[in-house]
């Protein structure tokens, strides 16, 4: 009959577990099971830690083995992305978004003359009008760059 | 118009700074890429070093677009004061062809 006192050799306990003396030595280290004394283990004791850390170990390697599939899914889901020319790189849009800016704004320049045509006072006016609209946008920038160098969300 | 308005929207320095990036300074440029690039990972259209395309497309059309508007906002008063609804016409016209060039660049890429 076996219960909480039993006693059991180091022998039984590898044959029981299925371990080398080594690996056994380890967990002892580890503080997983504990010896009563030489050739001398609880029965019961070292069974119910050796499979509670059989279960913990069990639970890492799921949880390790489920991120490791997670980022194996992605890096695929990137690659078909990739092949199907639905991702860019971040510094390929940014050149773009700095391309997109340019070609805007190179047409604000003849605006002026657009709206004056040949009335060169008109055309003044309406580029002076121009500069002020900008400068009102610098003057923006520069206010809400200042709120977030201060800790401020602009 | 007050610049100020819709202080809290996290597009405003975005659209302020579209208009005027020739004039940012590193530094400020340097915070428009991040905010550009935060916007895009609010809509979540950023995976690692890429985007997806057509969201951090729409962002750049939407600033490109807002940013126009406001332009046209702050112009279209001061003009109106010297000028007469022909040229305002016009001006609107041309700020709308502006747009649309833009658009048309950034739905073509």
């Amino acid at each position: 009959m076996i219960d909480d006192e039993t006693i059991a050799t180091t022998a039984e306990i590898l044959l029981l577990a299925g371990f080398n003396k080594q690996r056994l030595s380890q967990l002892e280290h580890a503080e997983v099971v504990v010896r009563l004394g030489p050739n001398k283990w609880p029965l019961v004791a070292t069974i119910k830690a050796l499979f509670a850390d059989a279960r913990r170990r069990s639970s890492e390697y799921s949880e390790a083995k489920a991120r490791f599939e997670r980022l194996k899914a992605e890096r695929e889901r990137l690659k078909l992305m990739k092949e199907g020319g639905e991702v860019c790189y971040t510094r390929e849009l940014d050149e773009f978004g700095l391309a997109v800016y340019a070609a805007h704004v190179k047409f604000y320049g003849p605006l002026a003359a657009r709206i004056g045509g040949r009335d060169l006072a008109l055309r003044r006016l309406a580029q002076k009008e121009l500069d002020i609209a900008q400068q009102g946008l610098s003057d923006e920038m520069k206010r809400l760059g200042e709120a977030i160098k201060e800790g401020k969300e602009p | 118009m007050s610049l100020s308005a819709e202080h809290d929207d996290p597009m405003e320095f975005l659209i302020a700074g579209f208009m005027v990036r020739d004039r940012l300074d590193p530094e400020t440029l340097s915070r428009w890429r991040a905010a550009f690039h935060a916007e895009v990972k609010r809509r979540g259209g950023v995976l690692g070093d890429h985007y997806v395309t057509a969201i951090a497309k729409s962002v750049l059309a939407e600033i490109t677009e807002r940013a126009t508007r406001r332009f046209r906002d702050l112009l279209v008063p001061g003009v109106r004061e010297f000028a007469d609804e022909d040229v305002i016409e016009e001006l609107e016209v041309a700020l709308s062809d502006i747009l649309a060039l833009a658009l048309k660049k950034i739905e073509e890429r």
